[in-house]
């Protein structure tokens, strides 16, 4: 079984259809990069896996749970999906530790000196450990983007979206942080990525997906997709966007 | 000898009004007036006028307006001008009102200055209630005499107070939809 | 000028204007308290709550916002003996403030809470927190410091609001005047040292309240 599945979803805002009859589905220990211009479905799909926008048809699994199911607790779902939106989102009234710890805090009780070191170790995955008590403010917007992918690991879902593939994230340390992802013990966590640049969706993903007007139009191995795209919107997409 | 509290009291309520909007109007003007006065001495390049003009409304800001209508009411005669609550209502309310229309003053178009006058406006209907105060018959005192005259002081002073939302709310109503239009243009 | 001004037999009589300041800081205090307090609820009612709550608390706002507080202070006191209500000025007095200043705290508290980004809110609920730990630890503290320059001039203004009080004889500082006025026949020196002493008392409101601000949200 997929750890994410995705099949058939359709939603609207009113009369507008952004997402059209989506199927994707995603394993455990996956990487996957969703691109694809803005206003072609990418994030108003993520909003969708954690229970953020409902949909009108379909259905959205995570680990089996039913995202769209009324009864659905979403709030341990959203646990279990960690999210990275493209707008940082970090809590500015909050230092770089207590944005980290806040969540394993008061969802899952975590005792405040625990937290901490947790936070310090996801910190260190990303390259910013030394940031632990400084303030959103302090940060560059790449250093904000790196910590709150370190906020959502430490909660450790199984499952992570970045709204956009960090542009602080060099080669390097992209490798450490997927790799410690994939020594998570449980298999690793897939992780869908949604780069508006095909360049880092090669060097980041292991699929790619190409989204278009609410639609998939190609999907398939990294490689292969970006050198070889068979629709013309994704030559169009790539030819203008990849250097 | 009580009498009831009939249509007739009303209409006495409602004709009250009509000095309610008089003294709003004259305060308008009157606090126009003062409040051009008073930017204009702010950007002058006269360093002590604009201290002036700076204290001026720092001290009118801080005061009550009751204040300033017991200053102006028990001053008129001291500069020579006999007792008249309808002299010292409307300077008060000029004064106290001047200080406020700092916001109605700067913007350049009129469009975007609709807003806050609409509501400069609506705080002047409201406070000519205090002209009852010294003893001025606008709607309020009315009302104060229309209770004393009936003893149906919850009667008479819901229907005041209906009649001053129905002056009041058409504006503050009028106001916000002029201030929806304008996000929409923006 | 008809006759020199005498101040003299004005600051004579300080022990009743200082009894008349406490009153109206007891008042200002006591308004504040309740009228933050119901500016709250109201305000989480409209921004969070069921649509026929928002419209109840719609109708609150903008009854108490479109009508003189001299007439809503005359309702609760002479008009509530006609349903056997039988208040003493003090009390009157205090819940006519806080209704008052209830519905222009909740437009307060309302446009502080609207200013926290709705990203921000959203981060919180998709890291797995709860409605009400969301408002607790990420839209609370961003709200107060948005609201807070507009609730302390607000709470300045009621602070001055308070002298309508006299006309329902509760002795405040502006009802010290008249029994200055009374006993010296000195009107206009009267009514100038009151001045003076609201002045006092608006600058001294400001300056505690930025004080507060500093100390609460510019320290970090």
């Amino acid at each position: 079984m997929s750890l994410v599945e995705i099949h058939g979803i359709n939603k609207s805002y009113g009369s507008v259809q952004v997402l059209k009859d989506v199927t994707l589905d995603i394993a455990k220990g996956e990487v996957v990069a969703v691109i694809g211009r803005s206003g072609s479905g990418k994030s108003t799909m993520l909003r969708c896996i954690n229970g953020l926008e409902p949909i009108q048809a379909g259905v959205i699994r995570v680990d089996g749970t039913q995202v769209n199911d009324p009864a659905t607790n979403l709030r341990k779902l959203r646990q279990e999906v960690g999210i990275v939106f493209q707008s940082f989102n970090l809590f500015p009234h909050l230092s770089v530790c207590d944005n980290i710890t806040l969540a394993p805090r008061v969802v899952k009780k975590q005792a405040p000196q625990a937290a901490r070191e947790v936070a310090r170790e996801v910190l260190a995955r990303v390259g910013l450990e030394d940031k632990l008590d400084a303030y959103p403010s302090q940060l560059s917007g790449g250093q904000q983007q790196r910590v709150a992918i370190a906020r959502s690991l430490a909660m450790r879902p199984k499952l992570v979206w970045a709204g956009e593939a960090p542009a602080g994230l060099d080669r390097g340390r992209a490798g450490g942080v997927l790799g410690a992802r994939d020594a998570g013990g449980r298999g690793g966590r897939p992780m869908l990525r949604a780069p508006r640049e095909g360049g880092s969706a090669r060097r980041f993903g292991s699929r790619v997906v190409f989204m278009h007007e609410g639609r998939i139009h190609e999907q398939g191995p990294a490689a292969a997709v970006l050198a070889e795209p068979k629709t013309p919107e994704l030559q169009t997409f790539l030819s203008a966007v990849l250097h | 000898m009580i009498r009831e509290f009939g249509l007739i009291d009303v209409m006495y309520l409602i004709a009250a009004a009509r000095w309610t909007l008089a003294l709003t109007a004259t305060a308008f003007i009157g606090a126009s007036l003062i409040g051009i006065v008073i930017a204009i001495a702010r950007i002058l390049p006269f360093a002590p006028l604009r201290w002036l003009a700076a204290a001026y409304i720092h001290i009118v800001q801080g005061t009550p307006l009751l204040v300033w209508l017991f200053v102006i009411f028990f001053g008129l005669p001291l500069v020579g001008i006999s007792v008249n609550p309808w002299l010292a209502a409307a300077t008060a309310f000029s004064v106290y009102g001047s200080a406020l229309l700092r916001y109605v003053i700067v913007p350049q178009s009129v469009r975007v200055a609709i807003p806050p006058t609409v509501g400069f406006l609506v705080q002047l209907i409201k406070n000519t209630s205090l002209a009852a105060v010294i003893g001025f018959v606008e709607l309020t005192r009315e009302g104060q005499l229309t209770a004393a005259g009936t003893y149906k002081p919850f009667a008479v002073y819901i229907t005041v107070a209906a009649i001053y939302f129905a002056m009041c709310f058409p504006l503050s109503q009028w106001s916000r939809s002029i201030e929806r239009k304008l996000d929409v243009a923006r | 000028m008809k006759y020199g001004l005498q101040f003299r037999d004005v600051f004579a009589a300080w022990e009743s204007i200082l009894e008349g300041v406490w009153i109206t800081l007891l008042l200002s205090g006591l308004a504040m308290i309740g009228g933050l307090v119901i500016g709250i609820a109201c305000a989480a009612a409209r921004v969070y709550g069921p649509s026929w709550l928002r419209r109840i608390v719609g109708t609150y706002v903008e009854v108490i916002r479109n009508t003189p507080l001299l007439v809503q202070l005359f309702l609760i006191f002479f008009g509530l003996p006609s349903f056997g209500v039988r208040l003493d000025g003090l009390t009157a007095a205090i819940i006519a403030l806080v209704i008052n200043l209830g519905a222009y705290t909740t437009e307060i508290v309302r446009a502080g809470l609207e200013a926290v980004p709705k990203a921000q809110v959203e981060a919180g609920h998709s890291l797995g927190l709860s409605g009400l730990q969301v408002f607790r630890y990420v839209v609370m503290f961003p709200a107060l410091k948005a609201m807070f320059p507009a609730l302390a001039s607000q709470f300045v203004l009621l602070m001055l609001a308070t002298s309508v009080v006299s006309q329902i004889s509760v002795e405040d500082l502006f009802h010290a005047a008249s029994i200055v006025q009374s006993r010296t026949f000195r009107d206009f020196e009267v009514y100038t040292v009151i001045g003076v002493l609201y002045l006092g008392l608006a600058f001294a409101f400001r300056g505690l309240f930025a004080g507060i601000y500093y100390w609460a949200f510019v320290r970090r």
